[in-house]
């Protein structure tokens, strides 16, 4: 190797191959993306997020939000729900469907032989009902069997699921009830993962804190908000003015333990409105092709705060 | 490129050194001076998870603009110089000649620390770019550009003019890490700052530009430094030409496939690829690790109590311990199920404070401790200060590493228990661990300043030097750019 | 070519470190390189994706996902219900249910929503409500728009009723398609929204 030049060629190939398999491929793939409609509606997913909140991607950026924060959810693996979905109307005894149901029953004891007769009747008969939750795919596959066996493919919903510790079991776990792909930031110009998380992960958080009221006082005063919350407060975005004769329209109205001194005010400034309006426009929940929102009972976000 | 000038002999080293001196000076001295800044920024910045009130007035202190000023300086302020500093001096000595443009390179070292302040004034007012990896505002991302490019020219010019014919690997790694810097940083301006693409590709771009910056840039400037040094203090040949070319491609290969970790939100096939190289370069690393291991392991007398060989040895340490642990970040979770431990915790930091304050800072210590005496002719004014240098720094960064990654895999720990306390209460329950992390970056602080003690000191000796009399043959490049 | 090395050159040559030649060490780590290769190939068949754009970690492959379909897309109402109902009712009665004192009843425990019949609910969807309303002991004074001319189907209006009856804890029997048929023929000569008073005289045992 006492070639430079060929030395030289070779890196140009190196560098070649990994720009247009990293940089590349990537560009290509990201560009042909388009929007898709939400499973089972027509409405177009992912909606724009609109000036204000795309003004708040711009002040999360300068404040480096990105450093303590990350926006992405993670799913460790994948698992299935089987459900038991309603058959067609309940029949006369002794005809074709009622010997349908019955072979439905038969394959439902099969996959979960703790379930009785009469339960099983009353959930046919009933919105669907959960058979097995968290199977691995070979279970999926005997159901599958079993249920075909008795001819009633149609009544066993198979759910795919994300699993993992970050995927929101309640209110108080997880960051989000599937994880985020893509096409959640399809129209983003700015799209910030962040890579170490010293607080909540926010690619939902705009589920589960809905309120920019709230995001404005938390951003002025944490600590307040969130017991034993290390953020910084970032007292810059706002304005602490006297108070006038009726308050300014958008004062925020916060308690003493945020530290605003009697006859003030704190007026949010159009930066900290624009970041609020961001982490709330900030939501991952739309069940996708690539990314299965659940479709059993979800977890409701903080109300009223 | 053979060499075609008409003075075939090669140069005394003593000439090299001279024509090496102004830019080296300029260089180092301006890196260890961001160095500083660097590790104080970081500490600051740690400062604020035990008090989050500390100057929560001053916009120009927050913890996000702290953190990204801290890592803009660590990379641009000292890696990239020291990096050139490094280059420019090995590839003039193993090229027997003497270093091109030598006046030309110490402007352009002028400007690209002018692009340096530039960049911390623009990132302090909030013009971080959404990435950690690539945190160059557009103000500064040109002036860098431009000065790299000017300090590449006398890298490549000196190659070009060699006098001797056979490459020692470190003008290998030289070359490619060279040119490297350059391309990758022209495609990340570019996606950034021109924005011809959605945000995801940006995102993508800025992951790629940040392996290929640690795992090609640094790490092959890394090698080429310890490769060059080693050898020269225990007097022995390389172990292996054969294996350093190994290395050599296999690193540039797999290197430079990567970057996005798995779980962000782009195509799964990314962080698959990310892992797979992650894991396989280890290979590489390995080989580089058994070449030095071979080459110095039976002289390994000669080396005891010389600063500049533990420094070599430990940055080969760290460049080991540090692939370890980004394959172990790489791979997926599928894969390996302990990686929920580790990823999105204090581990990260650890892993990249391993990886640059680490093998990078480590590394490029040994070089300016081995270079900059040789080139001034002077020795260090304080010798003492260089043993606190290499003993504060590496127990700084052991200290700060340590506690970090067992925080990082306690806490992910914690966070696995689906009954566990909530998220606040965890991390608080990692503060002690922040704490002797803190502890640690202000040892490494020590250390940071005990190099630009010595650095600062030396320089302006030099330049009195020079400025009293420009007849003393020490003083002049012109000179031995005449003789050479 | 060269003239002939002078004593300081050749201290200048050797003063550099040289690279001796050992290529069996090179041979043992390119092969260990290559089984590595080759095991990584086993890797990335499970954790890339088929290098799809569409797959997600951590799926498989695009045929994985078309083997499982998306859940919800089959017959099953409160899926299909509550997919309407984040379209069109949860803007002003939230997600929760609870509406917003002083402008939008709720529906979680609502006396109106979990009658035996759901006939008072259906003409509300159809053609809207307007003057007060009392729910669960407070009075509401607004309005809701009438629903009949949007682009839903029977069955979708079908599908939200029966979700409501049937979630914040509420229980109560689904709602037929063919009952929302018929009722929207009875009402369609009817523009205005409806009343309170008008409603409570529609039977719904």
């Amino acid at each position: 190797m006492n070639n430079a030049l060929l030395i030289f060629l070779g890196m140009i190939a190196a560098f070649g191959a990994s720009w247009c398999a990293m940089v590349g491929q990537t560009w290509r793939q990201l560009a042909a993306q388009q929007e898709v409609k939400i499973v089972g509606t027509e409405q177009r997913y992912p909606a724009p997020r609109g000036g204000l909140a795309e003004r708040g991607a711009q002040v999360y950026r300068q404040e480096g939000c990105y450093y303590c924060h990350s926006q992405q959810v993670r799913a460790s693996g994948y698992a299935f729900n089987l459900h038991l979905l309603k058959l067609p109307e309940p029949a006369a005894p002794g005809s074709e469907a009622d010997k349908l149901t019955n072979e439905v029953i038969k394959a439902v004891l099969r996959v979960d032989p703790r379930r009785t007769v009469a339960e099983i009747r009353r959930a046919l008969r009933s919105p669907p009902t959960t058979l097995a939750k968290l199977v691995d795919e070979e279970r999926v596959a005997n159901a599958r069997k079993a249920f075909a066996l008795a001819g009633a493919d149609k009544a066993l919903g198979v759910e795919l699921v994300a699993v993992g510790p970050e995927i929101m079991r309640s209110l108080n776990t997880g960051w989000g009830g599937r994880e985020t792909v893509a096409l959640d930031y399809l129209h983003d110009d700015l799209v910030m993962p962040g890579s170490v998380r010293f607080g909540p992960d926010l690619a939902n958080v705009g589920e589960r804190k809905p309120l920019d009221t709230w995001h404005l006082a938390h951003l002025y005063a944490p600590a307040s908000l969130a017991s034993g919350s290390r953020m910084p407060p970032y007292p810059h975005l706002f304005k602490l003015q006297p108070e006038g004769a009726r308050p300014t329209p958008g004062a925020l109205r916060l308690g003493a333990d945020a530290g605003i001194p009697k006859g003030y005010e704190l007026v949010p400034t159009d930066h900290a409105r624009a970041l609020a309006a961001y982490l709330v426009s900030l939501q991952a929940r739309a069940n996708l092709f690539e990314a299965r929102a659940p479709q059993s009972s979800a977890p409701q976000p903080d109300s009223g705060q | 490129m053979s060499p075609t000038n008409e003075n075939n002999a090669p140069a005394t080293p003593q000439a090299i050194d001279a024509s090496c001196r102004w830019p080296l000076l300029i260089l180092f001295t301006g890196a260890a001076g961001w160095l500083l800044v660097s590790t104080a920024l970081g500490f600051f910045a740690t400062l604020k998870f035990h008090k989050p009130d500390l100057f929560a007035n001053c916009p120009f202190f927050s913890y996000g603009r702290l953190v990204a000023s801290s890592n803009g300086l660590l990379i641009y302020g000292f890696g990239v110089p020291a990096a050139m500093g490094a280059a420019m001096w090995i590839m003039a000595r193993l090229s027997r000649a003497p270093l091109a443009l030598g006046s030309f390179a110490a402007i352009a070292a002028h400007f690209w620390h002018a692009g340096v302040l530039i960049l911390w004034v623009l990132l302090g007012f909030g013009g971080l770019t959404g990435h950690e990896w690539f945190e160059v505002p557009r103000g500064a991302a040109f002036v860098l550009f431009g000065s790299f490019i000017a300090l590449a020219l006398p890298v490549v010019l000196t190659l070009a003019a060699r006098r001797e014919k056979e490459l020692y690997p470190s003008q290998w790694f030289i070359l490619a890490a060279v040119f490297w810097f350059a391309w990758i940083f022209a495609t990340a301006c570019f996606v950034v700052h021109c924005q011809p693409a959605s945000g995801l590709v940006q995102a993508a771009v800025q992951y790629w530009y940040g392996r290929n910056l640690v795992w090609v840039f640094f790490a092959f400037n890394t090698l080429a430094i310890v490769f060059y040094l080693l050898p020269k203090l225990v007097d022995a040949p390389l172990y292996s030409r054969e294996l350093a070319g190994f290395t050599f491609w296999a690193l540039l290969i797999l290197g430079s496939l990567g970057g996005v970790p798995h779980g962000v939100p782009l195509p799964a096939w990314l962080g698959g690829v990310n892992g797979a190289t992650a894991a396989l370069l280890l290979v590489p690393v390995l080989a580089a690790a058994v070449n030095c291991h071979l080459t110095a392991f039976q002289h390994r007398q000669k080396l005891r109590g010389d600063t500049v060989a533990s420094c070599t040895h430990i940055g080969m340490l760290f460049l080991v311990v540090g692939a370890l642990t980004a394959a172990v970040l790489a791979v997926r979770p599928s894969f390996a199920p302990f990686n929920d431990w580790f990823g999105l915790t204090m581990f990260q930091p650890a892993v990249n404070k391993l990886l640059l304050q680490g093998f990078m800072v480590v590394t490029f210590f040994a070089a300016i401790l081995h270079i900059l005496p040789q080139v001034t002719g002077a020795a260090w004014p304080k010798p003492g200060l260089v043993k606190v240098q290499f003993a504060a720094t590496t127990i700084g960064v052991v200290l700060s590493v340590v506690f970090l990654a067992i925080g990082g895999i306690r806490l992910g720990l914690m966070q696995q228990n689906l009954d566990g306390p909530p998220f606040e209460q965890i991390i608080e329950s990692g503060l002690n661990f922040i704490r002797m992390a803190t502890l640690g970056d202000l040892i490494m602080l020590l250390g940071h300043a005990a190099l630009f003690a010595n650095l600062a000191i030396l320089s302006y000796r030099q330049c009195r030097a020079c400025c009293a009399g420009c007849s003393d043959a020490v003083c002049s490049t012109k000179a031995a750019e005449v003789t050479a | 070519m060269n003239p002939e090395p002078s004593q300081e050159a050749s201290v200048a040559i050797s003063a550099e470190p040289r690279a001796a030649r050992a290529a069996t060490p090179a041979v043992v780590m390119f092969v260990l390189l290559a089984l590595a290769a080759y095991g990584s190939t086993y890797y990335l068949e499970q954790h890339s994706g088929g290098f799809k754009a569409q797959v997600a970690q951590p799926y498989p492959s695009v045929a994985f996902l078309k083997k499982y379909p998306p859940y919800g897309a089959a017959d099953d109402p409160i899926s299909a219900g509550k997919r309407v109902y984040e379209t069109y009712c949860q803007i002003c009665h939230q997600s929760t249910g609870l509406g917003l004192p002083g402008q939008f009843p709720p529906l979680a425990g609502s006396e109106w929503v979990v009658e035996g019949k759901p006939d008072r609910i259906i003409r509300i969807v159809l053609n809207g409500l307007s003057g007060p309303i009392e729910v669960k002991g407070v009075t509401y004074n607004g309005a809701m728009f009438a629903f009949k001319d949007m682009p839903l189907k029977d069955e979708d209006i079908a599908n939200v009723l029966t979700y409501i009856r049937n979630t914040w804890g509420n229980k109560a029997p689904e709602v037929k398609p063919e009952l929302v048929k018929a009722i929207r023929g009875e009402v369609s000569s009817r523009g205005l929204p409806w009343t309170s008073a008008e409603l409570l005289k529609v039977p719904v045992e």
